[in-house]
């Protein structure tokens, strides 16, 4: 199943996704703000993925992750890390493109998990 | 076969002077595979790692197993040396995982932020393994002297995608995207498996 057109991240977006650090700082949030802010919108964008992952609805799941990832932004980021989820992210984006939604969820689920972690957010 | 030795890869003036091959030691590839093992705990991927230290002859050995932190995408390691183990850290080991959920995908190269630790903590030697492959980069005095973390991490996920828009696979899109990273940043690149890399930037 491919991703409907309008669920599917525009460039500038992805980018937000992907890192979200020094790339289009229009779209991002300033470095250095506190993990603290984003509590709230990353948790209810973690639970409504769940929740969409659990009835099988992966493009929803995927938006919500996405919208997870693009709000924790460059927060997560600790540069004494050797941290590969970038590229997780570039290997989850390029199974969405080939219509495994499915896993590109999951890894995305896990993805925003892990720097939520990093963030401080249970 | 005797392993390289910190003199054969501390303070090279440029990639071409470096080793054509790295020799590693069989305690040093026992530790490896060990944690390579142990990096899908309950089925779940999970980076696992530790850090490079040389003794006071160059002996390269594995030390500070476990690091800091980890999780499935990321690697924290200990820098600081113990007592009992080498006096000197020179590199890093971490371990690329990807479990069922990921496809059980390997020979998964470097990420950007890989080198922007190894930039920028001074360090001359960084080791990885995903599955069966090694893969290496060794610093010379052609490479910066830091790198921004964040772009760097950014910039080299980013630019894998071109490769897979083209039909090439993501393990081997990330391999040839670093033989690229490696000439922008003046590493020597390696691939391989078992006790022997080879260099394949430049080749």
């Amino acid at each position: 199943m491919r991703l409907p057109a309008s669920t599917r991240p525009s460039r500038l977006a992805w980018l937000a996704v992907l890192v979200g650090a020094g790339v289009s700082a229009s779209i991002l949030p300033p470095p250095g703000r506190s993990c603290r802010l984003v509590v709230p919108a990353v948790t209810a964008a973690r639970t409504a993925a769940a929740n969409a992952l659990k009835r099988g609805d992966y493009p929803a799941a995927i938006r919500q992750l996405d919208h997870g990832l693009r709000t924790i932004g460059d927060r997560y980021i600790d540069q004494d890390a050797m941290d590969d989820s970038a590229m997780k992210l570039v290997f989850a984006q390029d199974e969405q493109r080939k219509g495994r939604l499915q896993r590109a969820a999951v890894i995305k689920q896990r993805v925003l998990a892990a720097r939520a972690a990093m963030c401080g957010i249970g | 076969m005797a392993s390289t030795r910190l003199d054969e890869i501390e303070g090279l003036a440029t990639p071409a002077g470096a080793p054509r091959t790295l020799r590693l030691s069989a305690a040093n590839v026992r530790a490896f595979q060990s944690l390579w093992r142990q990096s899908f705990p309950g089925g779940h991927s999970r980076e696992r790692g530790g850090t490079l230290f040389a003794d006071s002859e160059g002996r390269i050995g594995l030390g500070n197993i476990a690091g800091i932190a980890s999780d499935s995408n990321s690697f924290k390691p200990d820098l600081a040396p113990k007592p009992g183990g080498g006096t000197r850290a020179i590199g890093t080991f971490h371990t690329h995982p990807y479990d069922a959920t990921e496809n059980w995908v390997t020979g998964v190269s470097f990420s950007g932020a890989d080198i922007a630790y190894m930039i920028n903590k001074g360090l001359i030697l960084n080791l990885l393994q995903s599955g069966p492959r090694l893969f290496a980069f060794v610093r010379t005095r052609l490479s910066p002297r830091q790198l921004p973390y964040a772009e760097t991490h950014a910039k080299h996920a980013l630019e894998i995608t071109p490769y897979l828009m083209r039909g090439i696979t993501y393990p081997q899109a990330s391999r040839m995207h670093m033989q690229a990273a490696a000439a922008m940043y003046g590493l020597a690149y390696y691939q391989g498996s078992g006790r022997a890399l080879t260099r394949v930037h430049p080749a």
